[in-house]
């Protein structure tokens, strides 16, 4: 039997930041589920008031900087921004804590829709609402997406966006082979127009 | 050692490794993966219907909670709460895991042009991945009427020229569709 560890693992510091009244994991985990349990049509706004407003935890500069890493990394971004900003200031205590903040409650909001839809989801009035909802929430996705589209600066990005559409929507090429052959070719591209 | 016949039968096994897989090549979020996530479900496993599975994506939306919140509601009409459980897991430890690990190194690579080449070679890509994904979803609903077209095409033109709240927008879904009408 190991007795309580006297020294925790030095946890890596993956990101300098302010340190002076580090927040406490509860304090982590408690900012990140307010967040989450609130995040009605997505959670971003609510994680940056809690993060910048709220906690002071980030300048507003220093939480888009941290958000642009999250989308660029695969997984969900909030959970990774949840996860970055609680290891900045505990490690990997501070990590799980965000971590756990960020999806605990909507795992409890899961089980009862999930019971919800197992029990009335064949009902006309559940089927007619569910439907509507998805229909909505498909043009959400587009609009996101023409939002995106509307910053390129030259031409071969659309080119590249379109290809992936192709790719994914009517040849229905598995994702992970068309990021193996699509991200080398748009990335040098890239590369190669910047160095121009 | 499990047999080969009861790994590929297993639901919860085939979950937990195509969504911990998914998890660490998700570029562009759990939006940008629907198309892929509605592959493996309905085209190669038949676990529920087309239909079925956007209805899922929008009650998602309609919920609080980040995108992935559908990853674990699909779960859960896979294989119950286990299915829930697994699902939500698979895809969000692994991705985690890299975010905790590359946040300093990123950090400190800002100003890299190799990170700004990255970044911007990336994005075009996840652009037409999200465009995928509403277009899987679109033709996705069994019922296919003109009026869910019409919702899904008003919800792009109100979102993009707008500031309405998305719930907004989901809830005029959801009282057409409530009415029978989508």
């Amino acid at each position: 039997m190991s007795s309580a560890p006297a020294s925790p693992n030095p946890p890596p510091e993956p990101a300098a930041g302010p340190r002076t009244d580090a927040p406490t994991c509860w304090a982590i985990f408690s900012a990140f589920a307010r967040a989450s349990a609130t995040g009605f049509g997505g959670v971003l706004p609510f994680a940056r008031r809690v993060v910048v407003e709220e906690q002071r935890w980030l300048s507003d500069a220093e939480f888009a900087d941290l958000f642009a890493f999250c989308q660029f990394i695969p997984g969900a971004n909030v959970v990774n921004v949840a996860v970055c900003i609680g290891s900045r200031y505990r490690g990997v205590r501070g990590a799980v804590a965000g971590f756990l903040g960020m999806l605990v409650p909507p795992l409890i909001v899961i089980f009862l829709l999930g019971m919800f839809y197992r029990t009335y989801g064949d009902l006309p009035l559940a089927k007619g609402i569910m439907r509507g909802l998805g229909a909505a929430a498909s043009g959400l996705v587009v609009a996101v997406a023409l939002k995106m589209g509307t910053s390129f600066r030259t031409k071969a990005p659309y080119l590249f966006a379109a290809a992936s559409f192709a790719a994914i929507a009517l040849w229905r090429v598995p994702l992970i082979t068309m990021l193996a052959v699509a991200a080398p070719i748009s990335i040098g591209w890239q590369w190669w127009a910047m160095k121009r | 050692m499990v047999g080969d016949e009861a790994m590929s039968d297993d639901p919860l096994l085939e979950m937990l490794v195509y969504f911990g897989t998914l998890s660490m090549v998700c570029f562009g979020g759990v939006l940008a993966s629907m198309p892929d996530v509605h592959r493996f479900i309905v085209e190669q496993h038949h676990w529920m219907s087309s239909d079925e599975f956007t209805s899922i994506f929008g009650m998602a939306n309609a919920a609080p909670g980040p995108n992935m919140m559908v990853v674990g509601l699909l779960g859960y009409q896979v294989a119950g709460p286990l299915g829930a459980l697994v699902s939500f897991a698979a895809m969000s430890i692994p991705s985690s895991v890299v975010a905790y690990y590359t946040g300093g190194l990123w950090h400190r690579m800002r100003n890299k042009p190799w990170r700004i080449a990255v970044q911007s070679g990336l994005t075009p890509l996840t652009v037409g991945l999200l465009l995928a994904s509403g277009y899987i979803l679109t033709i996705s609903a069994d019922s296919g009427s003109w009026v869910a077209y019409a919702v899904t095409a008003a919800t792009v033109v109100v979102a993009l020229l707008t500031r309405v709240h998305p719930l907004v927008l989901l809830a005029f879904g959801a009282i057409l569709g409530g009415f029978g009408w989508v």
